[in-house]
């Protein structure tokens, strides 16, 4: 019996051991100070699960499970959905640690198969299991917006063949899409950095607001019998010192974390091995509290150490009001429509590179198959010099109709301090009656275009404004009626026709009245 | 109606009879003469109905009964006076013919060249819906190009590009040879060529027609004609009071002038060129060419699937011209299936061509010929089909479209039939039914048919609407731009404006080749029963209508 227990208990022992090697977890926020009393909080929540090769049954301990099955069963190498609302400006903001386009944007890649089919599949059924998890309304099926990059860069590693990318500009942010984010924590907004989250509608007053989920599968050898899923959740967001605190100084403002979020960080996640804050002041400001630890002006504060002697953590924090930016944007994009007219409306993309050196950059377009693009119209022109500019690669994917968007892929050398328009004539699609969505009015957007800056070996995101687009509609009200004209019109040739080419040409003795009723009544 | 007419002679017949259809025979013959010496081709059909004379003389001498009469008028039938006579009024003819002509074609190719200078129109036509549809935009040819020749992709990779892989290569040689700039100066070639073919088709149309009219009157199918009592000499059409000159002349310059045409040389719509194939097939039809007017018709009909069913009035054509040539004929259906063998073959071969082109690649057919049929893509035209698609049931589209494909096809056989002595008016409301029952119309194609009216001129008295489809195809061609600036431009209407005007448009065509039918049919009834309006029973004169 003893012996029983024992083996009982190093059994017990070994699963928990094995729990606890099997997963990690790490928080991290990181502060930056924005021009015009601007600030910027970057939170990143990072998981790890090991498996481990011993047990058979998937057990993935803290690692949210929806997400651990959604990858497994659909083969998914990487994953990365983006939620934001407003707009990031580079121009004014500089670079933000991770780029998202307006909207929603989502792309997988996945696992080799025999047949890109499966992998089509794989992403529909994924991006639909996605949609329902995070209350989000992807529908690639009845709006069909993949594209599958030729030489896009959007992982550093995968087969582009096997990603499949989709931007979806009318998706709308908000709590609901929160709710289940902040669920996949393994404290949710209970303990630790999440305790700011817990008065969501707070959040979404800020000036940009962005929440990201990158997925990586990390094999650890070639033919990946060993790996672990990488799960890193990303909050991003902007908001104004000044707004907040309804105070204006000339000078500096003075807020703290309570102001911003109107709640502290009081607990810790017991799960997470790391609890990080870091505030990059970099002489634009200075904080009353007192820092853990001090590399130049970045202020880091590990929460596990602070909160033994803390009750609770709210740096209170002066802040400059003109201040410069500490990491400019490389290039500025941007996009509008012009020359439009009731046929054809020509789409302009014009990037400037701020560097004082060549870049290289990839131009990566998705245009919705309803504006019917012409590639033939295409024109890359270096805008001071007036001339028609050749790129160095050029991949085009023509779009069809109700099937697969247009993909535009440019690659392009951009000489230090040049300004270069891509240019394009669409002409308007016009749609059934119920293809339209609910809003008909609202507009159609075109997708944002990203680009993708390398420079010294690294790949730099930067995604353009989308536009917003009417396109013809049909008067909704009336359809019966529609049909019953055009039948008519169609029954007035058919007949005719029909009468003269079966009846001959006849003298008949005109009737009276009384005859013709009387015949009439004889049928 | 019995393949070989001739003159019978029954017992019940009076003499007297036979004697006036004798007469009535000579004098026609002679009319036939003066009208239709030139051609050898008449020539022939002279001979032929001479010999028939002939035959019928010794059949009568051989019956014993001697007319003086029939050697008078026999012995006027001297071939040389004829052709003397004619030759001063034909230079006069010819004359008359090439300064209209040469004044017509340079005329319409001046307002072509002073227009092409204004590039904002050309720019604006060129955006119309009406005439750039998806099979015909210029647009859309330069991409299918740049696709296949900048990008080593298929023209067909993408769902813009429905022109046949054979134009693409045309279209793509053309602008190597003239480049894309000059490349309007080709169409404006063409559009007069188009103009040329029209001329000398109506003047084939008007000559056949006339022909045929003393073909009948020789054998005296319309006897009770000219028993009846109002007498019209200038009814049944000679080349005296329906002069093919003046109407082939005026039918160039419909096609030369009419605005719609302008508009489509203008936007270097690709419909000139399908113009082109048409009329040639036409032009080749006409002159006994029947190969190669097939051959032109296969093109035709892969480019636009539905002139396919253009091969039925062409047979129909064959049929009359072998009539007229005396030419026996055994069985119709014989002939018309081995015509019909004949073209479906070359269609068949123009078609491996085209998938040769593609290396093969099937794409393409989904593209072009599927495309027409399937109707995907919306845009507005002045056709029936586009916005009747939108609004409709998802459920109901596969039917309907259906439906509404096969009453593009289904008019070519019974009109035939009917038609069967009339094959010239059958040709056109048959070409002028397809275009309005087609998916993608182009209002360059009303601007076609309309151009040959002029060769149906002498319908227009017998004709009952005129004024209501005239000024609904006006209406309809100036209100478009307007309803549709109306609906996208300034957002004061909605689609409903634009789709009425389409609808006026379609019914307005509908009821002028509805009323063309008619006008023949009815021409037909008179011609065989006489204009003599039978009185009933309470003195009243009898209405006339459809049994």
């Amino acid at each position: 019996m003893r012996l029983k227990n024992f083996i009982f208990l190093l059994y017990l022992l070994i699963n928990l051991t094995n729990g606890l090697f099997a997963y990690s977890f790490e928080e991290k926020l990181s502060l930056n100070i924005l021009p015009n009393s601007n600030v910027y909080f970057h939170f990143e929540f990072e998981s790890k699960w090991f498996k481990s090769v011993k047990s058979r049954t998937e057990n993935f301990h803290n690692f949210p499970k929806i997400i651990g099955d959604l990858v497994s069963k659909f083969d998914i190498d990487e994953l990365s959905l983006s939620l934001s609302q407003g707009k990031w400006k580079h121009n004014q903001w500089g670079m933000p640690v991770v780029s998202a386009p307006s909207g929603g944007e989502l792309w997988a890649s996945f696992k080799d198969q025999a047949s890109q089919n499966i992998i089509d599949s794989n992403w529909l059924q994924s991006s639909r299991a996605i949609s329902g998890l995070f209350g989000l309304s992807i529908n690639l099926e009845e709006n069909p917006n993949t594209a599958i990059p030729t030489f896009s860069i959007l992982s550093d590693t995968r087969n582009s063949s096997n990603i499949r990318y989709a931007s979806i500009p009318n998706e709308i942010v908000c709590t609901e899409n929160l709710t289940p984010w902040i669920k996949l924590l393994p404290c949710a907004k209970s303990k630790g950095l999440a305790q700011l989250f817990k008065n969501a509608p707070k959040l979404f007053e800020s000036h940009y607001f962005m929440i990201n989920l990158n997925f990586k599968r990390i094999c650890a050898d070639s033919a990946c019998s060993n790996f672990h899923f990488d799960l890193r959740q990303i909050l991003s967001l902007v908001n104004n010192a000044d707004l907040v605190t309804r105070q204006l100084n000339d000078q500096e403002s003075t807020w703290s974390f309570n102001n911003f979020f109107q709640n502290k960080i009081t607990g810790l996640c017991p799960v997470a091995q790391q609890s990080m804050v870091i505030l990059n002041l970099e002489r634009k400001a200075k904080t009353t509290l007192i820092p853990t630890s001090k590399s130049g002006e970045s202020y880091s504060y590990n929460l596990k150490e602070f909160l033994k002697t803390s009750k609770e953590f709210n740096p209170t924090i002066v802040q400059q009001r003109q201040v410069e930016l500490s990491r400019a944007s490389p290039i500025s994009i941007h996009r509008f429509i012009t020359d439009k007219n009731e046929i054809n409306f020509g789409i302009k993309t014009v990037i400037k590179n701020e560097n004082n050196e060549e870049t290289s950059v990839i131009y990566f377009d998705t245009i919705p198959w309803y504006f019917r693009v012409y590639v033939s119209s295409l024109r890359v022109k270096d805008v001071e010099r007036n001339l028609d500019f050749k790129p160095e690669l050029i991949s085009f994917k023509p779009g069809l109709d109700r099937q697969k968007p247009h993909q535009i892929e440019i690659k392009l050398n951009l000489r230090p301090r040049g300004v270069y328009s891509i240019y394009l004539r669409a002409d308007f699609g016009y749609l059934k009656w119920d293809e339209f969505p609910p809003d008909v009015n609202h507009g159609f957007y075109i997708n944002p275009v990203l680009v993708t800056i390398n420079q010294n070996g690294q790949n730099t995101k930067i995604y353009s404004e989308p536009l917003l687009m009417n396109l013809p509609t049909p008067d909704f009200s009336m359809p019966y009626n529609v049909i019953c004209l055009t039948c008519t019109v169609i029954a007035i040739g058919f007949g005719s026709l029909h009468n003269f080419t079966t009846r001959k040409f006849k003298f008949i003795q005109p009737k009276t009245l009384i005859e013709k009723i009387k015949t009439f009544f004889k049928k | 109606m019995s393949t070989e007419p001739q003159i019978k002679f029954s017992n019940e017949e009076s003499k007297a009879n036979i004697r006036y259809k004798i007469a009535q025979n000579t004098l026609n013959i002679i009319d036939l003469t003066k009208s239709t010496i030139k051609s050898s081709e008449s020539n022939e059909l002279f001979k032929n109905s001479f010999k028939k004379f002939i035959q019928n003389e010794q059949l009568i001498e051989s019956t014993g009964d001697k007319l003086q009469k029939i050697h008078i008028i026999g012995s006027q039938l001297n071939f040389q006076k004829f052709p003397r006579r004619s030759i001063p009024s034909s230079t006069k003819m010819s004359k008359y013919r090439s300064a209209g002509f040469i004044g017509a074609l340079a005329l319409g190719a001046l307002i072509r060249l002073c227009l092409i200078n204004n590039q904002s129109l050309r720019q604006w036509l060129q955006n119309r819906v009406e005439i750039s549809t998806p099979l015909t935009s210029w647009h859309r040819v330069l991409e299918g190009i740049y696709l296949k020749n900048s990008l080593n992709s298929s023209s067909y990779e993408g769902d813009l590009v429905h022109e046949i892989p054979m134009m693409i290569n045309l279209y793509h040689f053309l602008i190597q040879l003239l480049s894309a700039k000059h490349i309007i100066y080709f169409f404006i070639l063409i559009d007069c060529l188009n103009s040329v073919l029209v001329y000398t088709i109506s003047y084939k149309i008007i000559q056949h027609t006339c022909i045929m009219e003393n073909f009948n009157k020789t054998n005296g199918k319309y006897a009770r004609l000219f028993e009846s009592k109002e007498k019209r000499e200038d009814f049944l059409l000679s080349e005296k009071n329906f002069r093919p000159l003046f109407w082939s002349l005026l039918a160039m310059a419909c096609y030369l002038f009419n605005p719609l045409n302008l508009a489509c040389c203008m936007s270097q719509t690709t419909v000139l060129i399908h113009h082109f194939i048409l009329l040639l097939w036409l032009n080749f039809l006409l002159n006994g060419k029947v190969f190669m007017s097939y051959f032109f018709l296969a093109i035709h009909a892969n480019i636009t699937v539905y002139s396919l069913v253009l091969i039925v009035p062409s047979i129909g054509v064959i049929r009359q011209k072998k009539i007229l040539k005396r030419k026996h004929i055994k069985s119709e259906l014989n002939l018309a299936s081995k015509h019909l063998a004949t073209f479906v073959l070359l269609a068949a071969l123009v078609f491996m061509f085209n998938f040769y082109l593609e290396n093969f690649n099937t794409r393409f057919i989904d593209c072009t010929y599927f495309f027409i049929l399937k109707v995907r893509d919306l845009v507005p035209n002045m056709g029936l089909f586009w916005y009747f698609l939108t609004e409709m049931f998802d459920h109901f589209i596969t039917f309907f479209i259906y439906v509404f494909q096969l009453n593009a096809f289904l008019y070519s056989v019974p009109l035939t039939l009917r038609l069967r002595d009339e094959p010239m008016v059958n040709l056109l409301v048959q070409i002028g039914l397809l275009y309005v029952f087609k998916s993608y119309p182009n209002i360059g194609e009303t601007g076609l048919y309309t151009a040959f009216l002029p060769c149906v001129a002498y319908l227009f008295p017998l004709m009952r609407n005129v004024l209501v489809y005239t000024c609904m195809l006006i209406a309809g061609g100036v209100l478009a731009p307007i309803m549709f600036y109306l609906w996208l431009g300034s957002g004061g209407g909605n689609a409903n404006f634009y789709f009425a005007i389409t609808l006026v448009y379609s019914v307005g065509q509908i009821f002028l080749l509805v009323d063309v039918f008619y006008a023949c049919l009815k021409r037909e009834f008179i011609k065989l029963n006489g204009s003599d309006v039978p009185l009933g029973t309470d003195g009243k004169p009898a209405s006339f209508t459809l049994e």
